[in-house]
């Protein structure tokens, strides 16, 4: 795991709920590695990790890790409080992830919160990067910020 | 075809604010609104032979059978499907039931006090409250999925996705990126179906009105999406009775109604959906930023032979405007893109609009009943009897959620 230190969500957050299929990306992330699952058959890229590939149906994979860089898709201000003492609005966010570089056949998105912004610089198609937020030693959450 | 499908008889309890139903359970509600839809259609409780939910409804029909001492249940069946996405599944399993002989008379129903249970919009505030309660608090670390909901729910839930207003203002926002809708073309359908709401004694919004003004300046809770954007948490049940044409010929006439059959019904998801907005970031581009039921309503026309244009009235489930608006587009009432046009229009209304919609006030106005009670709304207002009349009305559409899998239905009266 990586030392960190900045926080912007509270421990109080749910913490990821896991199967024998996701657990490998949580891994990754916990030492701030963001990565797809790839197949090795026909190079699809997915996430959350499935247990066969939605397009060829093969069950050999890779972790391929990612740039960390992407775009800003959708996002949302959430004015209800997921978690004690948390800072109100938070900004639930999907993210087009780069995959140039890889041999990744298709670009993928993720759901993850943007942070270090206010809601007024929230802008689809904005360039983002991640931002990894060490929760314990366990657990690391990919969240974003823009480049 | 004299077996084919027709609606027969509706029911439902009083519509209250979550929590205000405490004197009665949300199970023995089920019951006494099965019976009520059956006395309305005229039959007895000893003629019902199926039933039919969905939305995991707590109140399991082979116990439910036995509370009413039905003679012989011979279909029982619950929609593989998540929340309001099955009403009009569960309608359109009763008529499979009914079409190939497997059942006579088919009780569909959703029973549903929030006040009893978790209120749908308040499962953060659970999270909070246990961890408040939590003597020392744990460390962060994994657990372990036990369902495949649970799996797809825990890799989205640590970037605080836990509520629907969230979950679905995300492709909204994404169409009002790409077509320009707005917040107040929003505030036109939660304004044009409150107003239906307060000419319907049963909504429980019915003496509360809403202006435009008032929907501009309500909190937000997830942006878009203000508090008037939200459907309401409520607790009631209702019930639809689906029996054979033979059977509904007789009883129509014995209840001076019109014959309602069901033309046409689909359930269904685009590739790859899943727990469509709550779980998946990966639905295709072009799909993204709809209500998701494009493919579906495509295959509805076709089967029932008929086109937006020969709607009289719909009843669209609206657990969130926005949904609405993209479920429009999704149905071919206007283009992908114009429906904030469309609503400006004033289409909405039943008072001189061209598609007047959730005529009874939807989940926005009159109760969240999962939907269900849209299905009621639809009879009715074939009947002529809702409170929010459509002259010579002989076609209605009636649809389950957007954004997650769902299911529609066509319904013509004759
Ligand atoms: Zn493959």
């Amino acid at each position: 795991m990586t030392a960190s230190t900045t926080r912007w969500f509270p421990n109080s957050m749910p913490a990821p709920i896991v199967d024998h299929h996701t657990l490998p990306w949580w891994q990754a992330c916990a030492e701030h590695k963001l990565t797809a699952q790839r197949c090795t058959h026909c190079n699809h890229a997915q996430i959350p990790p499935a247990p066969i590939c939605s397009e060829c149906h093969g069950n050999s994979f890779e972790m391929t890790e990612l740039s960390g860089k992407g775009t800003l898709y959708t996002y949302t201000a959430v004015y209800q409080p997921i978690a004690m003492e948390q800072t109100l609005p938070f900004f639930i966010a999907i993210v087009e992830l780069d995959v140039s570089g890889t041999s990744c056949a298709n670009s993928v998105r993720l759901m993850t919160n943007m942070v270090d912004c206010e809601e007024s610089e929230l802008q689809i198609g904005k360039p983002v990067q991640v931002a990894w937020e060490s929760m314990s030693q366990y657990v690391s959450i990919p969240r974003f910020r823009f480049c | 075809m004299s077996r084919k499908a027709h609606i027969v008889g509706v029911g439902e309890s009083q519509y209250t604010k979550w929590g205000k139903i405490g004197d009665i359970t949300e199970h023995a509600l089920a019951l006494q609104t099965i019976i009520t839809a059956i006395t309305d259609a005229g039959l007895k409780v000893s003629d019902i032979d199926g039933l039919a939910s969905f939305a995991e409804d707590r109140n399991e029909g082979i116990f439910i059978a036995a509370e009413l001492g039905i003679p012989e249940l011979r279909y029982s069946n619950m929609v593989w499907m998540p929340g309001g996405g099955g009403g009009c599944a569960a309608v359109s399993n009763a008529t499979m039931a009914v079409e190939t002989g497997q059942a006579e008379v088919v009780v569909v129903y959703r029973s549903l006090c929030q006040g009893q249970y978790m209120r749908f919009g308040h499962a953060a505030e659970l999270m909070v409250n246990s961890a408040a309660n939590a003597a020392e608090p744990p460390p962060v670390t994994f657990s372990q999925a036990n369902t495949m909901m649970l799996a797809a729910m825990g890799q989205v839930m640590p970037f605080g996705m836990l509520t629907g207003a969230a979950a679905f203002a995300l492709p909204f926002r994404r169409h009002m990126h790409k077509y320009g809708s707005t917040s107040e073309h929003l505030g036109k359908i939660a304004v044009a179906f409150r107003e239906h709401a307060n000419r319907n004694p049963r909504a429980v919004m019915q003496d509360k009105t809403l202006t435009l003004e008032q929907h501009q300046t309500s909190r937000m809770i997830a942006d878009p999406f203000r508090l008037f954007d939200c459907c309401m948490e409520n607790d009631g049940a209702c019930a639809v009775v689906i029996t054979t044409a033979e059977r509904a010929k007789d009883l129509s006439r014995a209840r001076n109604r019109k014959m309602v059959e069901i033309v046409a019904s689909v359930q269904g998801a685009p590739k790859g959906y899943s727990f469509g907005s709550f779980t998946n970031a990966n639905i295709d581009d072009d799909i993204y930023a709809t209500g998701g039921n494009t493919q579906m309503a495509d295959r509805l026309w076709k089967k029932a032979d008929m086109k937006p244009s020969d709607i009289d009235v719909a009843q669209i489930y609206d657990h969130f405007t926005g949904s609405v608006l993209m479920q429009l587009e999704d149905f071919g009432f206007c283009k992908r893109g114009e429906g904030g046009d469309f609503i400006d229009s004033g289409a909405l209304s039943a008072n001189g609009g061209s598609l007047p919609t959730n005529t009874s006030g939807g989940s926005l106005s009159e109760a969240y009943m999962h939907g269900l009670n849209h299905v009621l709304e639809g009879a009715r207002s074939l009947w002529g009897e809702s409170c929010n009349p459509v002259k010579d009305a002989k076609a209605c559409l009636v649809t389950s959620a957007a954004g997650v899998p769902s299911s529609a239905l066509l319904l013509r009266a004759h």
